[in-house]
């Protein structure tokens, strides 16, 4: 199932590569995060400057997606809150996968008492529906960027526990993970050095898909007035923001639903594709 | 099956009591005094020293969780801090927008993702397939918000056939209950395909049509039925997304529903009604579950005699 020689890295390299759609959606997130790493010194405005007389405008030679109702531009705000949507994604998707996988590897590699003891953890996360968890937890901690992160970080995390808990567990009796007991390696150095390296196949998998979740909650939840504040650019806000001149100016909402959707899109090809290149039998 | 339902029935008593941990939490995370956050900003102190006999806020957490469930148990939610009325009757009046909501939005996204699920399965790799497919993939990256403001210019400001927002008739529900099903239909579309295929490869179906079977027959009742129980997982766990969307949905559609009142709740610091609200809202997804899990034991024979 999971990389372990060479040739089985190379045998699952060539169907990914084979597969068209997540080799795009790989191309796209690439060049997402060079967008968001090259936008704050290629860009020919400030996003913050504010133009009164220039709001509202259509595209141009000068705003090739025109601007907004303060008369920024429209393109360069969304060069800016790739980062902004990428900082946010990337930080809840690696607190959870981080916080997650690691419960998970411990549950299911002590079992018992411990194992019980995560697992109902895991399920109290549960008992609620993630998006209305994330909002309780904002209406706890209040707005903002880090409290996005947190929000939509601690709702993904049984996603990650449950996952790594059950391939740790089909793996933890194979005959590797007895041998290097045998030698007296530590139970720690088992954890981290034995088994982890052998579930991350499907870990990677579930980060890619869980990006494009989160991309949606979070900007969803920008969207609501709970994510980073104005003037800070980020997609779910633009929108939030051009929503009342949606009649005059129909592409000021058009194009930041448009990235999300892309950026989504993207993670979720990657991750089907990631799946079906590591699992073939899984493919249909 | 009695048996199974009353075991199920006792296990929602623990989910809900953490359910309602969780909410009771929420007021005792927030920085501040929860004395002075639940009077308002205009309270005058005595005002916050009798909220905090009332509520026993100076006593040690687990009284004060002693006291709000068991006022809560009582259907006392405590008063909004913003029109001062019962939080009860406040979320009361609004649950059945947002239940429409769902709802609706539900039985959009079953209906019509069963059907695409069916149609690509009995047809794998032709067009419509590869189509559908596709649109569903598409179904599950569109941002909620985005897909009812680009519906709403759409429908009702471009072709007015439909209200931009509010509450009423069904021409109110449409574009919202297509919003939000949108994603569960994709989500629907994608594994009633995966679990029909893996059905229709059986041996049961190849002599359902052996011994002459019409087609529709051999796709619905031997097919579509045994590939049910996955699809009823999906559905149960959308229910809950639904809730959650709702509170998007009735952001872009203007719609007074509890969604709408939690976040109104959140801005305005209206700590009790935020709590209401969110303990309604998981109590009804509690209650799915229970629902679907009923649903289990009645498609598949094997758990009810577990």
């Amino acid at each position: 199932m999971e990389p372990r020689s060479p040739s089985q890295f190379r045998a699952v390299l060539r169907r990914f590569v084979r597969h068209r759609a997540a080799v795009v959606g790989l191309i796209l997130i690439i060049g997402l995060v060079l967008t968001a790493a090259i936008a704050p010194v290629s860009i020919a405005y400030d996003p913050y400057a504010i133009a009164l007389g220039q709001s509202l405008q259509g595209p141009s030679l000068a705003h090739p997606l025109g601007t907004d109702e303060l008369g920024r531009d429209v393109l360069i705000r969304l060069l800016m809150g790739a980062r902004t949507t990428l900082m946010i994604t990337v930080g809840a998707v690696g607190l959870a996968l981080g916080v997650g996988a690691s419960l998970g590897l411990a549950a299911g590699f002590h079992g018992g008492g411990v194992d019980s003891l995560i697992m109902r953890g895991v399920d109290v996360l549960m008992s609620m529906p993630g998006f209305l968890l994330a909002i309780g937890i904002i209406a706890a901690l209040g707005v903002g960027t880090t409290n996005v992160i947190l929000a939509v970080g601690i709702y993904s995390i049984p996603t990650f526990a449950r996952l790594a808990r059950g391939s740790t567990l089909s793996v933890k009796s194979e005959e590797y993970v007895t041998a290097a007991r045998a030698v007296g390696v530590s139970n720690g150095g088992i954890m981290i050095r034995h088994i982890l390296p052998n579930i991350m196949p499907p870990l990677m998998v579930q980060t890619s898909l869980r990006m494009a979740t989160a991309i949606l909650s979070a900007s969803g939840l920008s969207f609501l007035g709970l994510g980073p504040q104005p003037p800070e650019p980020e997609w779910g806000a633009m929108l939030a923001a051009g929503r009342n001149y949606m009649t005059r100016a129909p592409l000021l909402v058009a194009f930041p639903g448009l990235a999300i959707l892309m950026v989504t899109l993207s993670f979720n090809l990657l991750g089907d594709g990631l799946r079906d290149s590591l699992d073939p039998k899984l493919k249909r | 099956m009695t048996r199974h339902i009353i075991r199920r029935l006792l296990y929602t008593i623990p989910v809900m009591l953490v359910v309602s941990l969780l909410v009771f939490g929420i007021l005792h995370v927030a920085p501040g005094d929860p004395a002075a956050m639940l009077g308002g900003e205009d309270a005058r102190p005595e005002d916050v020293a009798a909220i905090r006999a009332k509520y026993g806020l100076d006593q040690p957490l687990y009284i004060q969780y002693g006291i709000w469930i068991g006022n809560a148990l009582r259907s006392d939610l405590g008063r909004s801090i913003v029109t001062r009325r019962p939080v009860l009757q406040e979320v009361v009046t609004r649950f059945p927008y947002t239940l429409e909501l769902a709802v609706a939005a539900l039985v959009a996204a079953v209906v019509a993702g069963m059907s695409v699920g069916v149609i690509s399965a009995t047809r794998q790799y032709s067009a419509i397939d590869h189509g559908t497919m596709v649109l569903a993939l598409l179904g599950v990256s569109t941002p909620v918000f985005w897909l009812g403001l680009m519906l709403i210019f759409a429908f009702s400001v471009e072709l007015r056939w439909f209200p931009t927002g509010g509450v009423g008739s069904w021409r109110h529900l449409v574009l919202p209950a297509l919003t939000l099903g949108a994603h569960s239909m994709a989500i629907i579309a994608r594994m009633t395909r995966s679990s029909m295929l893996e059905v229709i490869r059986q041996d049961y179906i190849r002599t359902a049509r052996a011994k002459g079977l019409v087609e529709r027959v051999v796709v619905l009742r031997h097919g579509l039925l045994n590939a049910l129980i996955p699809v009823v997982t999906v559905v149960g766990l959308q229910f809950g997304y639904l809730l959650g969307g709702a509170v998007i949905t009735e952001t872009v559609f203007s719609r007074r529903g509890l969604g709408r009142l939690l976040i109104d709740s959140i801005n305005s610091r209206d700590f009790p009604t935020v709590q209401g609200t969110l303990m309604l809202l998981a109590g009804s997804f509690v209650l799915v579950n229970l629902l679907v899990d009923t649903l289990y034991a009645y498609l598949d024979p094997r758990i009810r005699y577990e």
